[in-house]
C-alpha cells in the first residue's frame, strides 16, 4: 500500500491530496495540466522535499513532515520506480546495459529475461540507446524500471508523447505486466481514455486538490460535480427541469445524446443542426433545442449530417447534478 | 555516434550568398591569422640549430616541462573535478562565491601570480616554514613549478569542467537515483561519462594554458628552467636563432594532448535522447 498525504505549497497554489495505492492496484491522478500531478510524483518519488505530510509504503516511512519531526528518505532508497514521457534512457549505454543498470554486476536474471521476452526486446538488446523509436525508448525505460524491482511504480505521463498505436500498444504491454506481477502503479496522466483503461481508481485533480474519486466507470456515471464532468468529456449541462427530471443540471456527454427519439432508453428531445464537424474518425453534430439550450451528439462516419434539419435525440441516462 | 553535418535547405552551394562569401573570407582570415606564427616558427627554425640546441640544452627543460605538466594535471584532476562538480549541483552558500573567485587568477597578469606565490609560499613565508618540514622547497624547486602551473591552469580546468557537469541532463541523475543507485555511484556510472568529452577538452585546456606557464613560473622558479624559461633564457642570452628551435619544441610537445582531445571527443559526445 502506497499512502501519501502532502500539503506542497506552488506558486498558484497549494497541492494538498490525500491517497491511497492499494497493493498490486493502479491509481490514477487525472486532471489537466498544471494542476499538481507532477508535484505529487515528484515528491513522492523523493526529487522533491516534502513540505507537510507524510507519505509511507508498504509500512515504510518515506518521508515524514509534521512539526518538529522531518524525515525524508533518499531518492535512491525508496524503491519506487520512475517512469516519465521523456525516457531518459542513458544516452552512452546500450539497450541491454540500460536495462541491467541497476542489476548487481550487470547481470540478467530470469525476471528481467522475461521483462524482456514481454516487452519484446529481445532484437534491440545491443541497439544504441538513440537509435530507437520512442515506443521502443518506453519499452526499454519501462524494462529498467522494473528490472530494479520497484516495491510501487510511479508513471508520470509516460506514453503522451507517443501516437495512437504505439500508446495502445504500451497501454496493453502496462496492463499484461500489471497482472502478470501485480504492480503497485500511481499513474498521472491528462488523457482520459488512458485513466480508464489502467486504472482500478481515478482521482481527478484540479489545482492541487482531489475533486473526485472513483472507480473510472463510476466516474463516467456519476461525476460528482460540475467540474469533474467537464474534465470527464461532458459538454452541456441543462436544467433537469428541460427534460422533466426534477431539480438540478443535467450533464450531457455528447457520446451519450443518441440521435433519434428512444423514449426507453432515456428522456427524449428535439433540437436543430447548428454544426458539424469531424470528431476523431467520427461526427460531432453542435444541437440547439428550441428553448436555446445548447448541446452536442456524437454519430457515426457516414451518417448523413444536414446542418438546420431539426432532429429527435435521446439522452442515455444522463448523470443530475446539484445546481 | 557519427556527427553529420545537415545542410540548409535553404541555401544553394551553385549560389553562394554575399553573407556566405564573407563568412568565408572572415574564416579563411581568421584560420590564417592564428596559423601563420605557427608557419614562421617552423619556416624560421633552422634546422641544424635545433640539433645544436637540443646538444647544448640537453633534454632536461623538456622533461621538466612535461613531468611538471604532467603532475599539475593530476593534481587538478583529482581537486578540480569534485570542486567543479560540487558548484555544479545548485551551489548555495559560500560554494555560490566560489565560482566567482576562480575567475580572479584569469584577471590577474601571470607575473603578479607569481610574486604572490613567492609571498605565500616562498622560503620566508608561514607556508614555506611549513613545506620545509616537509624538504619542500615553495621556490626554485620541482614543486614551485608545479605550483604555479596548477595556480593559472586551474581556472580554465575548473570552467570548463564545470560546464561539462553542468550539460548532463539532471532528470538522467534522477532516474539513477531512482533505480536505486545513490549519488556516488551515479557520478560514476552516469555523471562523469556522460561529462568526459567536456572533461577531456577542460584537461586539454589546462595542459596547454600549464605547459606554456612563463609569467609565475619564472618569479617562483627560475630554476630548474622548463621550456618556457628556456626559451627566455636562450633569447636574453643567443638570440631569436636559439630560443625558436626550443620553442618548436615546446609547441610539439604540447600539441598531442589537444589533438588527441578532439578526435577522441569526436567519437564520444552522446546526445540526449
Amino acid at each position: 500500500m502506497l499512502s501519501i498525504q502532502i500539503e506542497h505549497p506552488r506558486r498558484s497554489f497549494t497541492v494538498r491530496v490525500r491517497l491511497e495505492v492499494p497493493e498490486g492496484r493502479v491509481y490514477c491522478l487525472f486532471g489537466p495540466s498544471g494542476a499538481g500531478k507532477t508535484t505529487i510524483l515528484s515528491v513522492t518519488g523523493g526529487f522533491e522535499l516534502l513540505q507537510k505530510g507524510r507519505i509511507v509504503l508498504n509500512g515504510t516511512l518515506l518521508a515524514e513532515s509534521q512539526g518538529s519531526r522531518r524525515f525524508h528518505l533518499p531518492a535512491w532508497r525508496r524503491q519506487l520506480g520512475y517512469l516519465a514521457q521523456s525516457t531518459h534512457l542513458f544516452p552512452h549505454l546500450d539497450v541491454a546495459r540500460n536495462i541491467v543498470f541497476a542489476l548487481p554486476g550487470n547481470s540478467m536474471d530470469d525476471y528481467t529475461l522475461g521483462l524482456i521476452r514481454t516487452l519484446e526486446l529481445r532484437d534491440y538488446l545491443s541497439a544504441g540507446a538513440n537509435t530507437l523509436s520512442g515506443g521502443q525508448k518506453q519499452r526499454v525505460a519501462l524494462a529498467r524500471a522494473l528490472a530494479a524491482r520497484p516495491r510501487a511504480l510511479l508513471l508520470d505521463e509516460p506514453f503522451s508523447a507517443l501516437d495512437q498505436p504505439a500508446r495502445q500498444e504500451m497501454q496493453e504491454l502496462l496492463l499484461r505486466l500489471q497482472d502478470e506481477y501485480r504492480l503497485t502503479i500511481l499513474l498521472v496522466t491528462h488523457q482520459l481514455t488512458e485513466a480508464q483503461r489502467l486504472a482500478h481508481t481515478i482521482g481527478v485533480l484540479d489545482e492541487g486538490e482531489i475533486l473526485q474519486e472513483a472507480a473510472p466507470a463510476d466516474l463516467m456515471t456519476a461525476p460528482g460535480s460540475v467540474k469533474v464532468a467537464l474534465l470527464a468529456g461532458y459538454r452541456a449541462f441543462l436544467p433537469a427541469a428541460v427534460f422533466g427530471m426534477g431539480e438540478g443540471l443535467v450533464a450531457l456527454h455528447p457520446d451519450r445524446v443518441l440521435p433519434g427519439s428512444f423514449p426507453a432508453l432515456g428522456p427524449v428531445g428535439r433540437a436543430q443542426v447548428e454544426s458539424c464537424f469531424p470528431y476523431e474518425g467520427r461526427w460531432r453534430l453542435g444541437l440547439r433545442m428550441s428553448q436555446g439550450p445548447a448541446l452536442e451528439a456524437t454519430v457515426a462516419h457516414g451518417e448523413e449530417c444536414r446542418v438546420g434539419e431539426e432532429v429527435s435525440f435521446t439522452l442515455l441516462s444522463p448523470p443530475v447534478l446539484a445546481g | 555516434m557519427p556527427f553529420h553535418r545537415i545542410s540548409n535547405p535553404n541555401s544553394s552551394s551553385r549560389e553562394p550568398s554575399y553573407g556566405h562569401i564573407l563568412i568565408a573570407i572572415l574564416a579563411v582570415c581568421t584560420a590564417g591569422f592564428l596559423l601563420l606564427p605557427a608557419v614562421v616558427l617552423i619556416s624560421r627554425t633552422g634546422w641544424p640549430q635545433l640539433a645544436a640546441d637540443w646538444q647544448s640544452w640537453g633534454a632536461a627543460p623538456l622533461v621538466l616541462s612535461v613531468a611538471t605538466t604532467s603532475v599539475a594535471m593530476v593534481v587538478l584532476m583529482g581537486v578540480g573535478t569534485p570542486l567543479a562538480w560540487r558548484l555544479s549541483q545548485d551551489p548555495g552558500g559560500f560554494f555560490r562565491y566560489v565560482e566567482y573567485i576562480l575567475v580572479i587568477p584569469l584577471l590577474m597578469p601571470p607575473l603578479v601570480i607569481g610574486l604572490l606565490l613567492v609571498y605565500l609560499y616562498g622560503p620566508y613565508s608561514f607556508f614555506g616554514h611549513l613545506l620545509a618540514i616537509f624538504g619542500i622547497s615553495g621556490s626554485n624547486s620541482f614543486f614551485a613549478v608545479v605550483l604555479a602551473e596548477v595556480y593559472e591552469a586551474a581556472p580554465y580546468y575548473v570552467l570548463a569542467a564545470l560546464a561539462a557537469f553542468d550539460g548532463v541532463d539532471r532528470a538522467l541523475v534522477h532516474t539513477s537515483y531512482s533505480l536505486g543507485l545513490p549519488p556516488g555511484r551515479t557520478f560514476f556510472r552516469v555523471t562523469l561519462p556522460l561529462a568526459s568529452p567536456g572533461l577531456a577538452v577542460a584537461l586539454s585546456m589546462a595542459w596547454a594554458r600549464a605547459i606554456g606557464a612563463f609569467g609565475a613560473v619564472i618569479v617562483v622558479a627560475y630554476y630548474p628552467h622548463g621550456l618556457p624559461v628556456a626559451i627566455w633564457v636562450a633569447l636574453q642570452e643567443r638570440g631569436l636563432g636559439y630560443a625558436l628551435p626550443l620553442a618548436l619544441i615546446l609547441v610539439l610537445v604540447s600539441l598531442p594532448l589537444p589533438l588527441l582531445t578532439v578526435l577522441w571527443r569526436k567519437n564520444h559526445v552522446v546526445y540526449p535522447n
